[in-house]
């Protein structure tokens, strides 16, 4: 093959990639460092967003301390249990409930978050399930 | 979904019908429609973009758009020598319609503001300084003006070696203008998210080569961002082709990624088309669980007449090849005017497709270079 015809191959062969090749399963960890890491860094905590001295709405996503402080309403302290106040956007063991799931849904908010591009249904999936396990920093 | 992204083609192929062939055109990022082989030769950045030299103000006025004066201030005033200045604004307004919530957003911001200023100490050494208002698509700014770039630089030539120490976003992949295309948005170059770097290199006009290390903005950016360090290699195979590799390591408090990837850039001089890709691949260890990832960005441009150039791109980004249903797909049609110097107008629409989740964006955006 010529080096013309390469990378356009290689650009089908990636636009095509995960058609057919990923597991229906999720083995991924529900653990908040996971979530924050792989979903919240990612797709919330860029530089006009939830990062920095000057983060919107005042919600720093960019650290675990600041996600877990800022969404629970309590100290990022593994295998201690969080607080429950009504205004947190985290209702620990109930997701349908939970601001941040509202938001990541876009249902009875005004926007849906992120703004640019929403979660895969995977990514909230497994947002639903760490609340639902009790919201723990771990 | 795919009604919608077949009404924005078929409008984009009218238009391409409909214009006449014309003149060979020049873009800055495609350089080798017009013979122009670097973007150093247009920008005073090695990598492009930002505040263009005088070839890249003559090109971009005769033949980029279809006419007009090329110069500052359209030559009211001519800066010394030692300084060089220029400026960017761009405004948006768009709609946007997701198929899961049902409802129409309405945009209409300030994209950019930026001035630029270049100080040049003798031959080889300068800084550069970019000072502007942040736009946002949603609410207020904060802080509500910043400096993207700002960078000492030892360049002695265009071509040959140089030194960059400062902020601005390290040479990689295709350095697309819009931030929201996924060989951006998902590879560390979005909007604002310039990093501090160490960066140098060699161009000449058939390769170039450039290494960077790279921390991230404390103030703008924070934590969540990564310290990293990439490499970029790009090589010419006659006056038409031209291929390139790119590796990239990030780590953050948490995680650490893995990229390499190569892009192509191939100009056909009779269709007068502009093909370019990029195809990336990461492997990523969140909180010691990996994940691997893979990108790829297709982009076709096609000048019809001298002023326009309309373009379409489609692009995938699998977040995770181990997990269903986490991979994005897009499509955009562009269709860019530039009826005078220091003027361009874009129509774009935007297709995006993620999981059952399909959204449409179809804004015009005006731009204004001083």
């Amino acid at each position: 093959m010529s080096c013309r015809l390469l990378l356009p191959a290689l650009v089908a062969g990636a636009l095509l990639a995960g058609a057919g090749c990923a597991d229906s399963t999720d083995d991924r960890p529900v653990s908040f460092t996971y979530i924050q890491g792989a979903v919240f860094q990612q797709s919330c905590a860029t530089a006009a967003c939830h990062s920095g001295h000057f983060p919107i709405g005042g919600l720093g996503l960019d650290s675990v301390d600041a996600a877990y402080a800022g969404l629970v309403g309590a100290p990022c302290v593994d295998g201690e249990p969080p607080t429950d106040p009504l205004l947190n956007f985290v209702r620990p063991g109930d997701p349908q409930r939970s601001r941040l799931v509202h938001l990541l849904e876009g249902t009875d908010v005004p926007w849906r978050m992120p703004p640019d591009a929403p979660l895969p249904e995977p990514d909230i999936e497994l947002v639903r399930n760490w609340i639902l396990d009790g919201a723990e920093c771990n | 979904m795919r009604r919608q992204v077949l009404l924005l083609s078929v409008a984009a192929a009218l238009v391409a019908v409909a214009a006449s062939s014309g003149t060979a055109l020049a873009y800055p990022q495609f350089q080798m429609s017009s013979g122009t082989n670097r973007c150093g030769e247009c920008h005073y950045s090695p990598a492009g973009g930002g505040l263009l030299r005088e070839w890249g103000r003559s090109e971009a006025a005769d033949t980029i758009s279809r006419g007009g004066d090329d110069e500052f201030l359209y030559g009211a005033w001519e800066p010394p020598k030692w300084l060089a200045l220029g400026a960017d604004f761009r405004g948006v307004t768009g709609i946007k319609e997701s198929s899961d919530t049902s409802r129409s957003e309405l945009l209409l911001f300030p994209m950019q503001a930026d001035i630029y200023s270049r100080f040049a100490f003798g031959k080889s050494l300068s800084l550069s300084v970019t000072l502007g208002g942040r736009g946002a698509a949603r609410g207020f700014p904060r802080p509500p003006l910043g400096s993207r770039e700002h960078y000492l630089m030892w360049q002695p030539n265009t071509t040959g070696p140089y030194i960059r120490i400062g902020r601005f976003y390290a040479p990689f992949g295709l350095r697309q203008t819009d931030h929201t295309m996924y060989v951006r948005r998902y590879m560390g170059f979005y909007s604002w998210e310039e990093t501090y770097n160490v960066s140098g290199g060699v161009i000449e006009d058939d390769w170039e080569l450039h290494a960077t290390a790279s921390a991230p903005d404390p103030v703008q950016v924070g934590t969540g961002r990564p310290y990293g360090g990439s490499l970029m290699y790009e090589r010419a195979v006659g006056s038409n082709l031209r291929w390139g590799l790119q590796a990239k390591v990030e780590r953050t408090n948490v995680r650490t990624r893995y990229i390499a990837g190569g892009t192509g850039k191939w100009y056909l001089d009779g269709p007068k088309l502009m093909v370019m890709a990029e195809v990336d691949g990461a492997r990523e260890s969140i909180d010691s669980t990996p994940r691997t990832q893979l990108l790829g960005h297709l982009n076709l441009s096609y000048f019809p007449v001298q002023g326009v150039m309309v373009g379409a791109a489609v692009e995938h980004y699998a977040e995770d090849l181990s997990v269903a249903d986490t991979a994005r797909d897009a499509a955009d049609l562009m269709i860019q005017v530039f009826p005078r110097s220091h003027w361009e107008v874009m129509l774009m629409g935007r297709g995006e497709q993620i999981g059952d989740t399909h959204s449409v964006l179809g804004f015009l955006m005006v731009h204004y270079y001083l």
